[in-house]
């Protein structure tokens, strides 16, 4: 998470041509999108590309910072070892790849769930790079999300910055303190920093709890969360936002 | 395990996320408690704290890695109920926020991640509470469950793929791939559990929900703060 999730507008913001759609139209035309990869058969090579075409296409529309993404797919490697694992054990017919005897329907099989992952991944990457976590949240609301649920989502990413700080400071104490090159004293050091840092949050949270009280909130009291720049909304937005669902179907029907 | 998106058919994503959010809505009145009567902030700090948690990578070798995941260890923590609530806040924060994919899997990964190790952990720990007597007992009865926590939820990704998983690979391979892999996550969620759980029982006991016994974890304690905290049990009335 960058500085820009401080809730409010940020100045140092790029501001992407889907900054300023409706947060909720884009959320919706996420998930459309999704659901059209996922229905796509994983026989239908050309299509996933295609679809991959769309979502680099709105990643990039997007201004998404490509070096973050790249981090990201990182959560693709053991899939790859997946997707290998089901070509080696898949059943017949096989095929002769570069001297090894893969299983087709495996190998269709593998590289789909590699291609819909990636695909999964950069458009969502699409979503935040063009959203703050305010804006995220109040469109969230408009698609009939509970109010406690998106002020636990708010508090959350909030406190997730807040403990990463909390986290480094008490790591390096800890390490200073036992410093040693085996790997496993470092774990232990590692993880018990991590049962202190559990102490300090709950701690933080009795704090929270007593200030909103000293300030006479309660739950019901809604979280001040203020939205950013004046979305576009209307029809418009919303069938701009569904543009990428649209193509990702149309994707499936004609290059099947 | 964090499942992706397209690993699993989308009925059975779509099933999954139907029962989630039965699951969580059930949790949510279970915790009202923490969350609705008082501002939400316990659930919040946990949730973050889970995620920063998954930040201690341990290497396994082959050039893979595996984090805490801490379902089990939030269920000792704070109760199922809230763990589970924090794990929903978590899925979406990474699905979402911070832009990790898995959108059409929310539900899948909140049963596998959320719902089967918060209760798997929580219920074994409950049961074996009477037999763990000192804190080191109770750290490792403790890391034990939330090792048992993760083969619960290597058990539900397992159903998942044999509901809706592709059929061109036999399940049976795909299941013992699985469960291989889930023995090695599993030893390291229960050795991190218990180191954290040894820490946090010796710093403020109290917070540890399934050692007190249902006291809500948020109460503030009456425990004294910072070093002279660390040994309470050193000194003879408890408190300096």
């Amino acid at each position: 998470m960058s500085a820009s999730h401080a809730a409010g507008p940020a100045p140092d913001r790029l501001r992407s041509p889907l900054t300023l759609l409706a947060p909720e139209a884009k959320v919706v035309g996420l998930v459309a999108f999704l659901v059209a990869v996922a229905v796509t058969p994983p026989t239908a090579p050309w299509a996933l590309g295609a679809q991959a075409g769309v979502a680099v296409a709105v990643a990039t529309v997007a201004l998404v910072e490509w070096r973050a993404v790249a981090g990201r797919l990182a959560l693709d490697l053991p899939l790859a070892v997946l997707a290998l694992s089901y070509a080696v054990a898949g059943r017949g017919p096989h095929v002769e790849v570069a001297g090894l005897s893969l299983s087709l329907p495996g190998l269709h099989a593998g590289l789909g769930i590699v291609a819909k992952a990636t695909i999964g991944i950069v458009a969502v990457s699409a979503l935040a790079a063009s959203t703050s976590v305010p804006d995220t949240i109040a469109g969230l609301a408009r698609v009939g999300v509970p109010a406690w649920f998106r002020q636990l989502l708010a508090l959350s990413a909030r406190q997730l910055q807040v403990l990463r700080g909390d986290l480094a400071r008490i790591r390096q104490a800890v390490a200073m303190r036992t410093a040693s090159p085996r790997r496993l004293v470092a774990l232990a050091a590692g993880a018990r920093s991590l049962g202190s840092l559990f102490v300090r949050a709950t701690e933080r949270a009795d704090t929270l709890r007593l200030a909103a009280e000293l300030r006479g909130g309660d739950a019901t009291t809604p979280l001040a969360v203020t939205v950013g720049a004046p979305a576009r909304r209307g029809v418009a937005a919303w069938m701009l936002a569904l543009i990428p669902a649209v193509g990702a179907v149309a994707a499936s029907v004609v290059l099947r | 395990m964090h499942i992706p998106d397209g690993w699993i058919d989308l009925p059975t994503s779509a099933s999954a996320a139907v029962v989630a959010t039965g699951a969580v809505g059930v949790a949510s009145r279970r915790a009202g408690g923490a969350l609705r009567e008082r501002v939400t902030s316990l659930p919040a700090v946990v949730a973050a704290y889970l995620l920063v948690a998954q930040l201690l990578v341990v290497p396994v070798g082959l050039g893979t890695s595996a984090h805490l995941v801490g379902t089990g260890l939030a269920a000792l923590l704070v109760g199922p109920s809230v763990a589970l609530v924090c794990v929903a806040a978590v899925v979406v924060v990474q699905a979402l926020l911070l832009a990790d994919g898995g959108v059409t899997a929310l539900g899948l990964n909140l049963i596998n991640d959320g719902l089967a190790p918060a209760l798997v952990a929580a219920g074994l720990f409950a049961v074996a509470r009477p037999l763990l007597r000192t804190r080191r007992a109770q750290a490792v009865g403790g890391g034990l469950a939330a090792g048992a926590g993760s083969l619960a939820a290597a058990a539900t990704a397992t159903l998942a793929f044999v509901v809706g998983g592709t059929d061109a690979v036999p399940a049976g391979t795909v299941a013992a791939s699985i469960g291989a892999a889930h023995v090695v996550v599993a030893g390291v969620e229960a050795v991190l559990t218990a180191l954290v759980l040894a820490a946090v029982l010796r710093l403020r006991p109290d917070l540890v929900r399934a050692v007190t016994g249902g006291r809500p974890a948020h109460e503030p304690s009456p425990a004294p703060r910072g070093e002279v905290a660390a040994e309470p049990d050193r000194l003879p009335s408890g408190r300096p």
